[in-house]
């Protein structure tokens, strides 16, 4: 029996599949490319390849597209990011206190405590501390993200950024260019500052601890994680799972509810005709616009609702 | 002349029935919702409040309705410096909006005798005897009581229900309902139902539900729009929501404000640190927390740019720090992000629940985690 969990993100959509102990048997990382439908599809795809459907137990969706998420492939648990991450931390290793995770959109700090979250901060309106801005400066100067982390872990010294504000950053790399600094210290410097508004913005007032875990797709990038050992003082553990390991929490939620009958909607889901439709709905002053999945005819989904009048339904 | 206010939770619908019953004219504005907010935007100042935006955009949608005489409570406390209703007025006054203004202020800021001085403009233009209106208005305050009083026990109710989702429907529906009522009769008559059709409803067996305490400024606790409907969103979630802060509480603290000076009403504040008002109710947000006698998580909710609660926030971090009290602040603005509030209120009930679950089986820690409970 295998248990299936979908972490559906703004820059990319995993999919995992777990056995009876725990350990992950198949893992698909997936860039969303703006359209989370087609990834999700695609992922549930490559995976019936080499699974059927009957063998699935239960699946778990996690990410900011978690509800369009279990409308397609039908969820059992539809959990947040926060509580998945925290979940797989637990797993892999009860002795981490401090989680920092950095996706393409968001960052958060999850402290954890006798295996469980404790405490945990989000960023709010501000993209300066998160993964976006990497890859945007990357692609500025030509260089593949992964590359880029190389470059930035074997520089000899950072270069001083400006690092509060994203757009600013930039026109700061960009003088910084133009005074004539090298470019490997750039992306130290880059990656520094980012570490730092991190630290500033999203960590401020937890306290850190050892064990420290760094995962989410920045934590790929080499020199983030010497930026952070460089500021923390402390060595930094990334889980070799660090890509999905919302996807692997979502997948350990699905089978700790251990449901009776799945929800999944088997693999097959990867080939039906989606058709998502939005409409307003005028029941009361909040006027929500209400997100209907339908294929064939058939509702499967629906979600936006805050009454939980058309969500409540299904 | 046509009176209109702007909306404050149960206050809005207590306010309609009681100028029904005075038989003055008045007009309701719409709901809070998108369209009062991007109004409100418009005509205030960048860095007011969200409170003060949603008050900007109801008073200007029932001007635009035909309303001449706005009646505000302002009670002159210590937002903007006591001007807070002055400003409203200026506001106003800029966007082309020629209001007869009625702003009721504290007894002990401004006099008894300068209250029943505004308050007679409303009796003098409409012939009402006092004694219709002294009536009136204690009937308003029952409404009120009562309004709260069944929301306090529906939210509490909820996680212990089969179905939470039942009593945030049967809230909705009550409401709803009331908004239509005719008479104050057949508004304590829908509450009587409403309350008879919360005790039916199935509850679990065996339910022992997160409990959450929700805390922080006032318009933003009571106004379910400038919060994003978070209680609801708790109450979905299965938790039994506490709010102790609301129009009633806010009428007796008032109340005792002009007959209790500030210094004796000290006393009854336990220990909190603040010895001085702060401004708005940021020291009754304290003493809220400190007296909760058995919660599992605080939630404690402020608008962006409320000064009052930013000091309380200080002031909270301490206590999270040295007595592990588990504490979201969630600060709502009108650049909201639905799905950033959401995430985060989930996995703030789910952390909760989590630690609950397994410390369960451990009763003593259980009521150390439980905070308030003797130690």
């Amino acid at each position: 029996m295998y248990w299936l969990g979908i972490d559906i993100g703004s820059i990319s959509t995993d999919l995992v599949l777990i056995d009876e102990h725990g350990e992950i048997k198949e893992s698909q990382y997936l860039r969303t490319k703006s359209r989370p439908m087609e990834a999700v599809k695609e992922g549930l795809r490559r995976l019936g390849q080499e699974y059927r459907s009957e063998e699935v137990g239960g699946v778990g969706v996690t990410g900011s597209g978690r509800h369009l998420g279990a409308a397609i492939a039908g969820g059992d648990v539809i959990k947040n990011e926060i509580t998945a991450h925290g979940r797989a931390v637990a797993h892999i290793d009860p002795q981490i206190r401090t989680v920092i995770e950095i996706g393409g959109q968001d960052s958060k700090i999850i402290i954890m405590e006798d295996g469980m979250v404790s405490d945990f901060a989000m960023n709010t309106v501000c993209a300066a501390g998160t993964g976006s801005f990497l890859d945007r400066q990357a692609g500025r100067m030509g260089v593949s993200i992964e590359e880029m982390g190389d470059m930035a872990a074997e520089a000899e010294h950072h270069a001083a950024i400006a690092g509060r504000c994203a757009v600013f950053a930039e026109s700061d790399i960009i003088h910084k260019q133009q005074m004539g600094v090298r470019e490997d210290e750039l992306m130290a410097g880059m990656c520094h500052a980012l570490a730092v508004t991190y630290m500033s913005n999203v960590a401020k007032g937890k306290k850190i601890e050892p064990k420290i875990c760094f995962q989410g797709g920045v934590a790929a990038n080499r020199g983030m994680k010497k930026a952070f050992e460089e500021i923390l003082d402390y060595e930094i553990f990334v889980p070799a799972e660090h890509k999905v390991m919302g996807a692997f929490g979502a997948a350990l939620l699905a089978k700790e509810k251990n449901v009776l009958k799945t929800r999944f909607n088997g693999f097959e889901a990867g080939l039906l005709d989606l058709e998502l439709t939005e409409h307003q709905c005028n029941g009361c002053s909040n006027c929500c616009h209400v997100t209907t999945v339908e294929s064939d005819g058939v509702k499967r989904g629906c979600f936006g609702d805050k009454c939980g009048k058309y969500s409540a339904m299904l | 002349m046509i009176a209109a206010f702007p909306h404050l939770g149960p206050a809005a619908i207590a306010a309609a029935q009681l100028f029904s019953y005075l038989e003055i004219p008045h007009i309701v504005p719409p709901d809070n919702g998108k369209t009062t907010l991007e109004q409100g935007i418009k005509i205030s100042p960048e860095e007011m409040c969200l409170p003060f935006k949603f008050m900007a955009g109801n008073l200007k949608a029932a001007y635009d309705a035909g309303a001449d005489t706005a009646i505000m409570v302002a009670t002159c406390g210590p937002c903007r410096l006591g001007e807070y209703g002055e400003l409203l007025k200026e506001t106003l006054q800029k966007a082309g909006c020629q209001y007869q203004w009625v702003l009721i202020d504290s007894i002990s800021t401004i006099g008894l005798g300068e209250l029943t001085r505004r308050l007679r403009l409303l009796t003098e233009e409409t012939c009402i005897s006092r004694r219709k209106f002294v009536k009136g208005m204690a009937m308003g305050v029952r409404l009120i009581f009562k309004m709260d009083r069944l929301r306090k026990r529906a939210s509490e109710r909820a996680g212990y229900l089969a179905e939470p989702y039942e009593a945030v429907k049967l809230l909705h529906e009550t409401d709803e309902k009331l908004k239509c009522a005719g008479s104050f009769r057949e508004c304590f008559a829908l509450i009587r139902e409403a309350e008879k059709m919360l005790d039916i409803l199935k509850r679990k067996k065996g339910a022992d539900p997160v409990k959450v305490l929700v805390v922080g400024e006032i318009y933003t606790s009571v106004e379910a729009a400038a919060n994003g409907r978070l209680e609801e969103k708790l109450m979905k979630l299965g938790c039994s929501v506490k709010r102790h802060i609301d129009i009633s509480w806010w009428i007796k603290y008032t109340l005792m404000d002009s007959l209790v000076s500030d210094k004796v009403r000290r006393l009854f504040l336990p220990g909190a640190g603040l010895a001085d008002t702060v401004g708005g109710y940021g020291r009754e947000t304290i003493a809220k927390i400190l007296r909760e006698k058995s919660c599992d998580g605080i939630i404690k909710i402020m608008p962006a740019g409320c000064m009052p609660e930013i000091v309380t926030k200080a002031f909270c971090e301490k206590l999270q720090k040295e007595k592990n009290y588990r504490i979201l602040h969630l600060i709502y603005d009108e650049m909201s992000g639905e799905a950033g509030y959401e995430t985060r209120i989930e996995a703030f009930v789910d952390m909760l629940e989590r630690r609950k679950n397994v410390l369960v089986r451990n009763r003593h820690r259980l009521d150390q985690h439980r905070f308030g409970v003797d130690r």
